[in-house]
């Protein structure tokens, strides 16, 4: 039994020294990757403290295709970072927000994309691997519900690359400086092309009822006031902003309860809400790569209307 | 809780120490007892072990759902009141028969009326008002399925039975019948294990043996091996294709109807490699389950290799008192020979869908036990099925050309069968099968992603390496000859297999049977 009991000893401690060991190691290599999303700021990017913009935008994939930093920066004569991120709700929103600002010298100004998908709690997993090398930072773990993260993720070494063949080898790869990702491709954040229209998914979602019927969570609401307090606190200013979406879409969605809620928030809170929901050339497909996404061209017309915008209000302000 | 659980590697290393060290010292185990200055009996101290397996093996499975603890302990309770009545009764001279196989069909009756209400009822009701075009909504009891109820409940029938026909004394140790029942390695999926085999190990003093512990560990992690990585990952791809088999190519639905016959054997397999192996640890020996089934030559060979506790539990109890292929043939039979052919198919008929039937209340069970009862048919009429009862090449390292075919037709057969048994219902099936029939079967399968099919074949090809070389071993991974060295890094190559390849964890198919 002793021998037994000394070889199970053994076995494990080798497992779990070697466990650890093979997550350190991955662990750095992901983290060296500092284009894991080429098309959007990765956490390595939020965590770098070189990002330092005067103006910030966040909010979902709407907010990472519509302002282009280029053209607001040109404007505005600011420096300007999108820290939007595909496919998620407000929640995560705001925990790339904490990261940025936690590392980062603090914005003059937050541009807060709304829309019919902002004010969510639910996220669904999509960029999720790339918190992986993170988890032991206390502002991730503050967030750790959101993606689903439990402490067996934290605490257990290699329990979160379980099964994640791919992830284990760009780690390793890139732990000895050979980097399978492609290349960064976004512009401060900001990444979009001018691809054609496609329609499919909004057909989709016209015939779904669930998906035009807007429904918004009241901790994404609640969560999104104690951001504004805080950055008021803090003395930063906010801007809600509706960037352009498809007529054809938009003029179906349900958005009445979702916006009743940012216009009580822009009051209560006096932050102007910038509605570029419906502008002229939203009935153009030309500017879109599908309902909710502009591509190239509507994000260059939308930011210099939104920069022209922002300066006149900011001149207001100071005359 | 599921053997590929956090949560189970906890348990088992708790439920390991504390089992063999509240033995009193003497044994071969551990030195250090808690009970090494408590004056009590070796007698005593097997109860005490006994009942600290039977409450680590309620904890096990009260993990999932602990209502259905009082059912198991009802079910032990009679089978163990009915083998002492059983006992009784037969130790009494005058009409002491009688009354004993009054006993057991009456413990046979409780046992299988439980089955059937939990397993078939509504089947059974719900099948009657179609039939009839009735509607039979409000009849339906529409209750969860208590996980593991056809393992227990066959193996407490085993009981009842074997004490009837003598070959095992009725035991009036209560708690060593119940961890019987209950010992949670194979509580949930089997092995079914037969009374006989295991009761009187729950009634002599256990020992440790470091050679025992050390091949169940290594049978525990091929195992899991076969569980998470084998039939985790084909699963990902199989549920994929199912779920829209209608719209998928003949190749997509040949490759997934192959995989799954791959995820059911790594699924049901390594659970009862990782139920046998645990059972190692605390000094008991469990029965095969599978012996290299996909290696077999002919269907006859495939049912002596898979799932060997259900289909001897069925030769023993069914197959056999029906007459097996050596009926008795009555004095008035004018054609003794066709008498005795057609008794032979009927009692193959009989096992094959009582076996098709103890799966679930389907009739995709059903049709999958007749499909094979019409492979294995022409093989015990024509007396070759007993004619591949060794392992293939078995004095070689490589099978013939004509064993390859021969392994091949088998494999293809099975992968037919499994896809009536996959099918919601019989009509899916067809459609199915109809699917893969067509000019798409000529072309390059679907798959969602490369991340999803890129590590199946490297694992299959692992999986069947491992088991081709072990073959005459009593699993794949019984390489305790091999040089340390090997070994440890034979382990390693596994653990990072299971880490890199691991599928999301899903349950065990035969949780639901």
């Amino acid at each position: 039994m002793k021998k037994y009991l000394y070889k199970c000893l053994l076995f494990v401690v080798i497992a779990c020294v070697g466990t650890f060991l093979l997550q350190q190691i991955v662990d750095s290599g992901l983290k060296r990757m500092t284009s894991h999303s080429a098309t959007q700021t990765s956490v390595a990017e939020l965590l770098s403290d070189t990002l330092n913009a005067d103006i910030v935008v966040m909010g979902n994939s709407r907010a990472l295709c519509s302002y282009h930093p280029k053209i607001i920066e040109q404007t505005t004569g600011k420096r300007v970072w999108n820290i939007g991120v595909s496919g998620q709700p407000f929640g995560i929103s705001y925990m790339r927000y904490h990261l940025y600002a936690t590392h980062n010298k603090k914005p003059q100004l937050v541009i807060i994309n709304i829309d019919n998908n902002e004010l969510d709690m639910i996220a669904n997993g999509f960029g999720r691997e790339e918190y992986y090398p993170y988890l032991s930072d206390s502002i991730i773990q503050s967030y750790f519900d959101l993606y689903g993260f439990t402490w067996k993720h934290r605490y257990i070494p290699m329990y979160k690359y379980f099964g994640d063949y791919k992830l284990i080898g760009y780690g390793l790869m890139s732990s000895v400086g050979f980097f399978p990702f492609p290349a960064q491709k976004h512009y401060h954040g900001f990444y979009n092309d001018n691809h054609p229209f496609e329609g499919e998914n909004m057909r989709h979602q016209l015939s779904n009822d669930s998906a035009i019927s807007v429904e918004h969570s009241q901790e994404a609401v609640c969560l999104l006031k104690r951001f504004i307090e805080e950055s008021q606190q803090d003395n930063i200013q906010l801007l809600f902003c509706y960037a352009p979406q498809y007529q054809e879409l938009y003029k179906h969605l349900m958005l009445d309860s979702c916006m009743r809620e940012y216009k009580q928030m822009s009051e209560m809170y006096n932050i102007p809400l910038m509605d570029y929901s419906s502008v002229s050339w939203a009935n153009d497909s030309a500017f879109f790569y599908n309902a909710n996404h502009v591509n190239l061209s509507g994000s260059e017309r939308f930011s210099a209307q939104l920069a022209y915008d922002i300066l006149k209000k900011v001149n207001s302000k100071t005359e | 809780m599921l053997f590929n659980s956090i949560e189970f590697a906890f348990f088992l290393p708790i439920v390991f120490l504390l089992y063999w060290f509240l033995t009193p010292s003497g044994t071969n185990g551990p030195r250090y007892s808690l009970f090494r200055y408590w004056l009590v009996s070796e007698q005593t101290a097997l109860r005490i072990q006994n009942a600290f397996v039977l409450i680590a093996s309620y904890i096990f499975y009260g993990w999932w759902d602990w209502r259905f603890l009082l059912l198991i302990a009802f079910t032990s309770f009679c089978s163990w009141g009915s083998g002492l009545l059983i006992g009784k009764s037969v130790a009494q001279s005058v009409d002491g028969h009688k009354k004993a196989k009054f006993w057991m069909i009456a413990n046979i009756i409780l046992n299988l009326g439980i089955l059937a209400v939990f397993k078939y009822y509504d089947f059974f009701v719900s099948e009657f008002g179609q039939l009839f075009g009735i509607s039979t909504d409000s009849l339906l009891l529409k209750i969860i399925l208590p996980v593991g109820i056809s393992f227990y409940t066959f193996q407490a029938l085993s009981y009842s039975i074997d004490v009837y026909r003598q070959k095992i004394e009725p035991t009036k140790d209560i708690i060593a019948f119940f961890a019987f029942i209950s010992f949670f390695p194979q509580l949930i999926a089997g092995p079914i294990e037969r009374a006989t085999n295991l009761l009187p190990q729950f009634l002599q003093k256990r020992t440790f043996s470091y050679d025992q512990a050390t091949d169940g560990m290594r049978q525990i992690l091929w195992g899991l091996f076969k569980k998470i990585v084998v039939a985790d990952n084909c699963a990902t791809y199989v549920d994929q294709v199912w779920a829209t088999y209608d719209t998928q190519t003949g190749s997509t639905l040949l490759l997934a109807a192959i995989l799954f016959t791959f995820q059911i054997y790594g699924d049901f397999s390594g659970y009862s490699d990782i139920a046998i192996g645990t059972a190692k640890l605390f000094g008991i020996r469990l029965m095969r389950n599978f012996n290299n089934p996909y290696f077999s030559r002919d269907i006859a060979e495939f049912w002596r290799r898979w799932h060997i506790s259900l289909t001897t539990w069925f030769r023993d109890y069914v197959y056999i008192p029906l007459g097996g292929s050596r009926p008795e043939i009555p004095a008035h039979i004018q054609t003794p020979d066709r008498y005795k052919k057609w008794i032979i198919v009927r009692n193959t008929f009989v096992i094959f869908l009582l076996s098709g039937f103890w799966h679930g209340a389907n009739w995709t069970f059903i049709a999958w036990g007749a499909y094979h009862a019409l492979l294995f048919l022409p093989l015990i009429l024509f007396g070759k099925n007993r004619k591949y009862t060794n392992q293939v090449a078995e004095d070689r390292l490589l099978p013939t050309w004509k064993e390859c075919g021969q392994m091949l037709l088998t494999f293809a057969l099975v992968v037919l069968g499994l896809i009536i048994f996959r099918a919601p219902t019989i009509s899916q099936a067809w459609e199915y099968i109809g699917g893969i029939c067509n000019y798409s079967l000529i072309s390059l399968p679907w798959a969602e992603s490369a991340k999803t099919i890129l590590p199946i074949p490297i694992v299959l090809i692992n999986l069947i390496l491992f088991e081709w070389f072990n073959r005459q071993k009593s699993h794949g991974l019984a390489i305790q000859s091999f040089p340390m060295l090997l070994r440890w890094g034979i382990y390693g190559y596994l653990c990072m297999l299971i880490l890199a390849f691991g599928a999301q964890p899903e349950t065990f198919i035969y949780f639901q049977f």
